[in-house]
């Protein structure tokens, strides 16, 4: 766009009623406040482009790619790689997912009473016992995994007890395990860890939401002569849902692509996605597009699961 | 009133008139508006992303064909990067976890090192960081595809693997006129069909994969535990679950060959595959409790596992009565470690130098008194006397000729037999 003539500047003037220099300084003030909010937000949007679409893009394209390490991956959009992956490991994707909603569910069994007494029950001691759920953080997450090898051991006093309680053959009946007398390397013990690590993030939200419901709701509901349990489906639960559906979607989705539990606690059998994709693209497998596709796949399989599930527990807020 | 705060004003106006078309508008439209936003973006850094993913393939590719690495039939040899070795007095080094004797007043001290130090005034920068041949091949492969500079001067890596990256054309020929000591080599260790005539390694040590036993929870005696079988480890329903096999293929296979009647130093495609099923049964039935590599020890001592494949010289360095190595009734395989140079290396004359001391008899005589595996150079029973007269009666260190029977050495594959043999036994590995 070309810029005004004085002429036609000196008629908008007039039109206006103003002097042709007040027209100019108003339209630059209007300029400078038209562009601002898109200056507030730019370094918002350049966070977005650097590490979140340019990264996506990138591993979008590279599973689209084909070729091998030593003579380098070509962009040659090739999309039956998501066929491959699939048939190939499918396997692994559905155990993943296994583990994760059992991870979630477990987590969730333990955390709700837990939330509960630590909001309502825990009085002065409410803010020592949320620093004892938050504790293990301070340890790093490798060593925290590694020590269950040492507390799953065979010889140690759990497997011990678990076995003069019967509990062991139980499980392995169940198929959880696979010997009458050990719990490491199995799908258990893979779980076991899942839930240990990822309990905090399961307690602290469903806390929090917990925190901030009126305890004069519950008395209330008693007043009503609603019995405890009427009192915490029909009052506490749908206050503290919120809370549930974000406590359970951060132990989900990292879930779903964690590792570590099963590399460190697994055996043959408990292979899970995470360590196909770590293998594709940095270690032995050798075959990037393949573990790009994998993520992909992943990431989309998550998402769609989560919104689903956001859908079907209908909390508008946190999302 | 500028722009942003009329539509602004406007907005707020009709959500009072009009809530329930402002929280459609807020819940639908804004969304999917935001969601076409993204898209335009996404389109934008494709540009971007294409033009890096290019550049990328194209430097890969050139540096691929440079070196001449993959297609070509004859293996070349590994390009040489500039050597530094008069200007710094350095050689970078990789090796296994527990591979080198430690001053045992002081465990940070490691006097093979420290010698090397005085002798020659060359510091060696040693990192533990081989922990799998596959792991860490895959650690530096991109690098070395690429005709980079791996960072490292010297790595040990067992005979398989030493032939591969030779016939990738990754290891740089020795230039035998820093390593005087060469022509010591004990003649069995001097001309492995891995790498012929030793061109491009040395070796640092020689052992036995054989299997330990944890005695207690075995349920045996030590004297039991010597009959013990492969055949015993992969179907004793006593066992099971409390086996750790080794998830190398020639480690895993060699025993699955020698548990089926056939011999690992010379066996065909079907011999093969039913040595691979006999595995795969063990690992369905849940015999098998975990395929690990050099991280079986800790399992093994603590009772997970009743026995375990392992490496003769670990077995013997844990020190403990209650843990055994067993040569199984089938046999056992050889191994061999070898020190060599990758392509592009910035030390060589460096890592040579090194390598010549690692040859000396009192030298490797010291090295492997402490790590328990078997000197590759003439003269090293004579310098053990003088440092440990009880290693010289120690079969892991200087095994008799009815030992060495038993071992069986893994045939040599080439590079396309090599990589479908390993993809059909990590299929059983997962």
């Amino acid at each position: 766009m070309s810029a005004p003539t004085l002429a036609d500047e000196a008629a908008e003037a007039l039109a206006a009623g103003t002097t042709v220099a007040e027209l100019r300084a108003d339209k630059r003030v209007r300029r400078r406040r038209a562009t601002l909010p898109y200056l507030l937000l730019a370094p918002g949007i350049a966070w977005l482009v650097v590490f979140f679409i340019v990264p996506m893009w990138s591993i979008v394209s590279t599973s689209v790619e084909t070729g091998d390490m030593d003579t380098g991956f070509v962009l040659s959009w090739r999309w039956a790689n998501f066929g491959d992956v699939w048939s190939q490991w499918h396997q692994q994707i559905v155990r993943s997912l296994e583990y994760s909603v059992m991870c979630t569910v477990f987590c969730l069994i333990l955390a709700l009473p837990l939330a509960y007494f630590i909001a309502f029950k825990a009085g002065r001691w409410k803010n020592l016992l949320m620093a004892l759920v938050v504790a293990p953080f301070f340890t790093s997450y490798l060593i925290r995994t590694l020590a269950w090898k040492t507390i799953l051991a065979d010889d140690g006093w759990v497997v011990h007890t678990m076995n003069t309680l019967h509990i062991t053959p139980l499980l392995s009946g169940m198929g959880w395990t696979y010997s009458d007398n050990s719990v490491l390397q199995t799908p258990f013990s893979v779980v076991c860890g899942m839930v240990y690590n990822f309990l905090p993030f399961t307690v602290l939200p469903i806390y929090t939401a917990m925190e901030k419901i009126d305890p004069r709701l519950h008395e209330a509901g008693q007043d009503l002569y609603a019995s405890a349990w009427a009192t915490f489906r029909k009052v506490t639960f749908p206050l503290a849902l919120p809370g549930i559906v974000g406590g359970t979607l951060l132990t989900f989705i990292p879930a779903v692509g964690d590792y570590t539990n099963a590399v460190m606690l697994g055996g043959p059998k408990t292979k899970v996605i995470g360590t196909v994709i770590e293998q594709q693209m940095i270690g032995t497998g050798g075959n990037i597009p393949y573990g790009a596709a994998l993520s992909v796949l992943l990431m989309v399989g998550t998402l769609v699961i989560t919104l689903a599930y956001i859908k079907r527990a209908g909390t508008e807020e946190i999302v | 009133m500028n722009d942003i705060s009329r539509s602004r004003e406007e907005f707020l106006d009709s959500a009072d008139r009009f809530p329930e078309a402002f929280k459609r508008q807020l819940g639908g439209g804004a969304s999917r508006r935001g969601f076409l936003a993204a898209g335009v973006g996404l389109g934008a850094a494709g540009l971007l992303g294409a033009c890096a993913t290019k550049t990328k393939n194209s430097s890969a590719g050139a540096a691929g064909s440079g070196s001449g690495s993959s297609s070509s039939a004859a293996p070349s040899e590994g390009k040489e990067g500039t050597d530094k070795s008069d200007t710094e007095k350095i050689v970078n080094f990789s090796n296994w976890v527990s591979y080198i004797d430690v001053d045992p007043n002081d465990k940070n001290k490691r006097p093979t090192l420290d010698n090397f130090k005085t002798e020659t005034g060359i510091t060696v920068n040693y990192t533990e960081d081989v922990n799998s041949n596959d792991d860490f091949f895959a650690k530096i492969h991109q690098q070395l595809a690429a005709g980079q500079d791996t960072g490292r001067d010297l790595m040990v890596l067992s005979d398989w693997m030493i032939g591969k990256l030779r016939q990738m054309g990754y290891l740089e020929p020795l230039n035998l006129a820093n390593i005087p000591n060469f022509k010591d080599l004990l003649p069995e260790a001097a001309n492995p069909a891995y790498d012929p005539n030793r061109k491009h390694t040395v070796p640092w040590a020689l052992g036995f994969t054989l299997m330990g036993v944890n005695l207690k929870s075995a349920g045996l005696t030590a004297a039991q535990a010597q009959q013990l079988s492969i055949k015993d480890m992969m179907t004793d329903a006593k066992y099971k679950g409390k086996v750790g096999y080794f998830a190398e293929m020639e480690d895993g296979v060699g025993f699955g060959l020698l548990a089926t009647g056939a011999d690992p130093s010379k066996f065909t495609d079907d011999q093969f595959s039913a040595a691979v099923a006999y595995i795969q049964k063990a690992r369905d039935n849940n015999q098998i409790r975990q395929f690990t590599g050099n991280d079986y020890i800790n399992d093994l001592t603590n009772g997970n596992y009743a026995m375990c494949m392992a490496y003769s010289g670990d077995i013997a360095q844990i020190g403990d009565p209650n843990i055994v190595w067993v040569v199984p009734t089938e046999g056992m395989l050889w191994f061999a470690d070898n020190m060599c140079i990758p392509a592009m290396a910035s030390h060589k004359t460096n890592a040579e130098k090194f390598m010549n001391y690692m040859l000396e008899p009192k030298v490797g005589a010291a090295l492997d008194d402490y790590i328990s595996y078997i000197p590759s150079m003439q003269g090293a029973d004579t310098a053990m006397q003088a440092i440990d007269k009880n290693a010289l009666q120690n079969q892991l260190i200087f095994p008799d000729a009815a030992t060495k029977a038993k071992a069986h050495e893994f045939q040599n594959l080439d590079l396309k037999t090599l990589d479908k043999y390993v993809s059909q036994f990590k299929d059983v590995t997962g």
